[in-house]
């Protein structure tokens, strides 16, 4: 895997925490705190997919392909 | 190779910054998770009288009564400051046994903030029982060590952040052949925690940068007023050098001080009052803390100086970087800021956080051949092969 496939997920999710921890500060509530929420659950919502995707292709599945 | 050699130093970096701060952050995770959510927990286990049903318009009670008010229960007493509420209806007044006691020796007098009645009496945290709360904050802010503890922690999380950041270097290479997420759930347990360990930390990385980063700043609190107070304040008091302060029964109308600086800054909300002292203002002042309206400037806090004998607006302080930088970085560790949606998702990152460290801590303790070497001789080999 190149450099940016490596480093492309954990950029996204770091851009997209980065602007969840600043939305609900600086925005003025309402919509900015949905969105805050929003984003940075996808981080968590990350976690939840990649434990769940293991347990599925419990045979060392390797990621994103899905044909055994 | 060279580019094993520099691998091989943030591994040995990651492994000792992680291992001299773990036990330390896993108690601050665990005693953090409860103080996410203290106003929720604070309201539910209070058993203070409830407060007059009133108007929301009701009129704010007079502060001078209350004070007066304050006083007369306590006359052996200084009055520290006076706090206005803007969540729930009251005012707080803090007194002070001596000009040079210590916070912790402070009791507070809750007062109904329309009617002016007394609610509760609040004794100094030094002579009352710990509750829950205050046992998880002293364990979370300084490990019941004051000053030193805090220092010792904000040195804690420094190593935290070295561990996040050697542990990014690592990531590269230990991920390499994975794809993003991959957790080997074939190969040995160990195998597994270590990809889990992998993708938690660094789907997290971002908020457990920003919290630990905000955390040191918040346990420098102490030593950032004291230089504000010996600098910025003492420049602004040096017209008063040589002065001697007023006594007690010369201090001007507490209610016009704050009547005042409403008057004069209506786009800012004055929160409290602090009266003449010479610790954290001024002993010729009134120091009047001030806040903004939106949810930022809400957390900006401007002191404006009331001259205490005439009662004549002073200044309006500038706050230096270092406070602002401090003020904002309070909601940014804390998580208080976007309802309580934003608090449990801080629980949650939390939560993963402890997974992380348990993990670290496991793959550490169950190394025979850590997996870490073993990666490393791999990538000596392939790189001898080439």
């Amino acid at each position: 895997m190149g450099l940016s496939a490596i480093w492309r997920w954990p950029l996204v999710l770091a851009g997209l925490t980065l602007f969840g921890l600043l939305s609900a500060l600086l925005g003025e509530g309402g919509v900015w705190w949905v969105l805050s929420w929003i984003a940075l659950a996808v981080p968590l919502l990350t976690i939840v997919y990649c434990s769940v995707r293991a347990l599925l292709h419990a045979g060392g599945m390797p990621p994103l392909r899905t044909t055994r | 190779m060279a580019t094993v050699r520099s691998l091989r130093r943030w591994a040995f970096v990651h492994k000792w910054t992680s291992l001299a701060c773990t036990v330390f952050l896993l108690i601050l995770c665990l005693t953090g998770l409860p103080l996410i959510f203290r106003e929720e927990l604070r309201e539910l286990l209070s058993d203070d009288p409830p407060y007059a049903v009133l108007p929301a318009d009701a009129p704010l009670a007079n502060l001078d009564s209350v004070v007066e008010t304050a006083r007369r229960r306590h006359p052996d007493h200084l009055v520290w400051f006076v706090f206005v509420d803007d969540d729930e209806p009251q005012i707080l007044v803090g007194l002070l046994p001596s000009a040079t006691a210590l916070p912790a020796e402070a009791r507070r007098i809750k007062f109904d903030a329309r009617t002016g009645e007394v609610l509760k009496e609040i004794e100094p945290a030094a002579r009352r029982p710990f509750d829950f709360l205050d046992l998880m904050l002293r364990l979370h802010k300084d490990l019941f060590a004051d000053l030193p503890g805090e220092l010792f922690l904000g040195f804690i999380g420094l190593l935290f952040i070295a561990s996040l950041v050697s542990g990014v270097a690592l990531y590269g290479p230990f991920t390499k052949k994975l794809g993003f997420g991959a957790v080997r759930r074939d190969r040995s347990r160990r195998v597994k925690w270590l990809d889990l360990h992998n993708l938690l930390g660094v789907v997290t990385l971002a908020w457990a940068l920003v919290v630990g980063l905000t955390g040191v700043m918040n346990e420098l609190a102490t030593p950032l007023f004291q230089i504000f107070q010996r600098t910025d304040v003492q420049a602004m008091l040096q017209p008063y050098r040589g002065q001697p302060p007023p006594a007690p029964a010369d201090l001007a109308s507490v209610q016009d001080a704050y009547a005042l600086v409403q008057r004069t800054m209506p786009e800012r909300r004055p929160t409290s009052v602090v009266f003449p002292n010479d610790r954290i203002g001024s002993p010729h002042h009134y120091l009047v803390w001030t806040k903004g309206s939106s949810p930022l400037t809400a957390r900006l806090f401007t002191p404006v100086l009331v001259d205490a004998r005439t009662g004549a607006l002073t200044a309006a302080v500038q706050m230096p970087w270092y406070l602002r930088a401090l003020e904002v970085s309070r909601p940014l560790h804390f998580g208080d800021y976007g309802g309580l949606p934003l608090k449990i998702i801080w629980a949650l990152l939390d939560l993963v956080t402890i997974v992380v460290l348990a993990s670290g801590l496991y793959l550490w303790l169950s190394r025979r051949r850590s997996p870490l070497e073993a990666r490393l001789a791999e990538l000596e080999s392939a790189a001898d092969g080439a």
